[in-house]
C-alpha cells in the first residue's frame, strides 16, 4: 500500500495532496497539462523533495520531511515508466530488461531466467537482440514495462503511458498492465488526460487542478467538466 | 527586375545555375589552392628524404606526445566537470561559461603571455615553484599547458551542450532501477553522447597539434623539448624551406583525417529516442 501527504511549492501553486493506492489497485491519475501529475510521480519516485510532508511504501517510509528523510531513488524499489518510456535506444531489448537486474547485482543464471519469462509474457519473444531505438513504440513502451516490472518493485507508476500509442498497442498495454498489477498485488499509479483511458484502466481516478485534488470516485462517475477548471480539457 | 524579366525563362536558369557555380568554385578555390600549392611546391622523393630528417622526427615526436597527454587530461577531468556543470546550478556560472569560452577568442599570444605571468620564473605562481627548484616555463610541460589552455574549450563546449540536451528521463530510469550514479553515468550518457564526446575530443586533439602562439611565449622554441610542428614549420621556412614544406605537409594530412574522422564519427550517432 501507498499512502502519499505532501506539499509542493511550485512555480504557478503549491501542491497539497493526500491519497493512498490500494495493493492490486490501479489509481488513474487525471489533470491538465501542468496540473501536478508528473510532479506527483516524482515525489514519489525521489526525483523531487516535497517541501513537508511524508511518502511511505508498505509502511517503510521513502520520505518524511520531519526526519529530513529522503531514500536514493535507486533504493526505492518503484517502477517507474516515463512518458516517452525512455528504453534505452543502445541497448538490445533483453539488455534493457536485465538493466535493473544486473545493476542490482543478481546472478547471471537468474537474470537471463527472468528475462526471458518477461520477454514471453510481453510478447516481446523475438525481439531479445534488436536495439531499442529500431522499435515502434508500442514495442518501447512494453520493454520499458518489462523492464520496470524486472526488479520486482512495491510500487508501479506509468506517466502517461498511452500518449504516443495506436488503438492497438494502447489495448495490449493497457492488459499487460492489469494482469501483472493483479499477478503481483501491488499499488500502482497510472497519469493520463483522457477520460476514456481513465475508465479502462483505473479503478479509482483523482482528477488534479493547480496541484490539488479536485475530484475523487469511481472511473465510471467522472463528471463531464470539473467546477475549478477543465480538468480534462 | 525589369531585365529579368525581359530574359527567357531558358537563360534565367542557366544564368543562375552559372552563378551559384561561379560561388561554390570560388570559395572551393580560396580554401584549397593554398594547400595544394605546398604538395606542388616538393617532390615525393624530396618529401621522404626530408621525413627521415632528426628536426622532422623530434618535432613530429613532440607534438604527438605532448598532443595525446593533453587531450587524456582533458577528457579526464573535462568529462566529469562538463557533466557537473551542465547538471548544477551554481552562483557564477555565467562567468564560468564565459570563460570556458575565452580561449576561442583570445589571441594564442596572449593566452602564452598570461601563462607566462602567471607561471613564469618571476611569476605570480611561478616564483614558488621556482623556490622549490621546479621550472615550469620553457619546458615541455609548458608546451601541454599551453596546449591544454588553448584547446580544451572545443572539447568543454561540446561536452557541456551534450549533457544539457540529454534526455534525463534516460538517467532517471537507471536510477529507478537501482544504478547508481556512477553506473548510470558510465553505461546510459556516457555512450548515448559518445559520438558528440569523440568529435569534440579530436577537435581539441587537432587544435593542440596546431598550437603555435601560446607555445611560443609560454614554452619557447627549443628542438626536441618544445619545438612541436607548428614551430619548426617557422624555424624551417627561415633557415630549410624543406624541411618547413614537409612538416606543412604532414599537419595538412594530419588535420585532413581529422576532419574526415569527426564527420565520420557523428554521422554514425545513435539516433536517441
Amino acid at each position: 500500500m501507498l499512502e502519499a501527504a505532501f506539499t509542493k511549492k511550485l512555480r504557478d501553486f503549491t501542491m497539497d495532496l493526500s491519497f493512498q493506492v490500494r495493493d492490486g489497485e490501479i489509481l488513474a491519475l487525471m489533470g491538465n497539462n501542468g496540473s501536478g501529475k508528473s510532479t506527483t510521480l516524482n515525489i514519489i519516485a525521489g526525483l523531487l523533495v516535497p517541501d513537508t510532508g511524508r511518502v511511505r511504501l508498505n509502511g517503510t517510509l521513502l520520505s518524511d520531511h520531519a526526519d529530513g528523510l529522503s531514500l536514493p531513488m535507486e533504493d526505492r524499489r518503484i517502477g517507474y515508466v516515463f512518458q516517452n518510456a525512455a528504453a534505452f535506444p543502445h541497448l538490445s531489448v533483453s539488455e534493457n530488461i536485465a538493466y535493473g537486474l544486473r545493476a542490482r547485482g543478481l546472478p547471471r543464471t537468474e537474470i537471463s531466467e527472468r528475462v526471458g519469462q518477461l520477454m514471453d509474457m510481453m510478447h516481446l519473444g523475438d525481439l531479445a537482440d534488436v536495439r531499442a531505438a529500431n522499435l515502434s513504440g508500442g514495442q518501447k513502451q512494453r520493454t520499458a514495462l518489462a523492464r520496470a516490472i524486472a526488479i520486482r518493485p512495491a510500487l508501479l507508476m506509468m506517466d502517461e503511458p498511452f500518449s504516443s500509442l495506436d488503438v492497438e498497442s494502447t489495448i495490449g498495454v493497457k492488459e499487460l498492465t492489469r494482469t501483472i498489477v493483479t499477478k503481483m498485488q501491488i499499488p500502482c499509479i497510472v497519469v493520463t488526460h483522457r477520460v476514456a483511458d481513465s475508465q479502462e484502466i483505473g479503478d479509482r481516478v483523482i482528477v488534479l487542478c493547480s496541484g490539488k485534488k479536485e475530484w475523487e470516485g469511481s472511473p465510471r462517475e467522472i463528471p463531464d467538466t470539473c467546477t475549478v477548471c477543465h480538468c480534462h480539457g | 527586375m525589369r531585365i529579368a524579366g525581359n530574359i527567357p525563362e531558358k537563360y534565367r536558369r542557366i544564368l543562375s545555375y552559372s552563378a551559384a557555380g561561379l560561388l561554390i568554385l570560388l570559395v572551393t578555390l580560396y580554401l584549397a589552392l593554398p594547400v595544394v600549392a605546398l604538395f606542388f611546391r616538393t617532390t615525393p622523393e624530396l618529401f621522404l628524404s626530408s621525413l627521415s630528417d632528426p628536426l622532422v622526427i623530434s618535432a613530429l615526436w613532440l607534438s604527438m606526445t605532448t598532443s595525446v597527454i593533453s587531450l587524456v587530461i582533458v577528457l579526464l577531468v573535462g568529462t566529469p566537470f562538463a557533466y557537473v556543470h551542465a547538471r548544477t546550478t551554481y552562483p557564477g556560472k555565467v562567468v564560468v561559461d564565459t570563460l570556458i569560452d575565452l580561449p576561442l577568442v583570445l589571441p594564442p599570444a596572449v593566452a602564452g603571455f598570461a601563462l607566462l605571468v602567471l607561471y613564469g620564473r618571476m611569476g605570480l605562481i611561478g616564483r614558488y615553484f621556482n623556490m622549490m627548484g621546479i621550472s615550469i616555463a620553457f619546458t615541455t610541460l609548458a608546451v601541454i599547458m599551453a596546449q591544454i589552455f588553448v584547446a580544451s574549450p572545443f572539447y568543454l563546449r561540446q561536452a557541456k551542450s551534450l549533457f544539457e540536451q540529454f534526455d534525463q528521463s534516460y538517467e532517471y530510469t537507471a536510477r529507478t532501477l537501482g544504478a547508481s550514479r556512477t553506473r548510470t553515468f558510465l553505461t546510459i550518457t556516457l555512450p548515448l553522447t559518445a559520438g558528440g564526446l569523440i568529435s569534440g575530443a579530436v577537435m581539441t586533439f587537432g587544435r593542440a597539434l596546431g598550437e603555435f602562439g601560446a607555445t611560443i611565449m609560454f614554452a619557447g622554441n627549443l628542438p626536441g623539448v618544445t619545438q612541436t610542428m607548428p614551430l619548426a614549420v617557422y624555424v624551417g621556412m627561415e633557415s630549410n624551406f624543406n624541411l618547413g614544406l614537409t612538416i606543412s605537409i604532414l599537419l595538412v594530412i594530419i588535420s585532413f583525417i581529422i576532419m574526415i574522422t569527426v564527420r565520420l564519427v557523428t554521422r554514425k550517432e545513435v539516433p536517441h529516442a
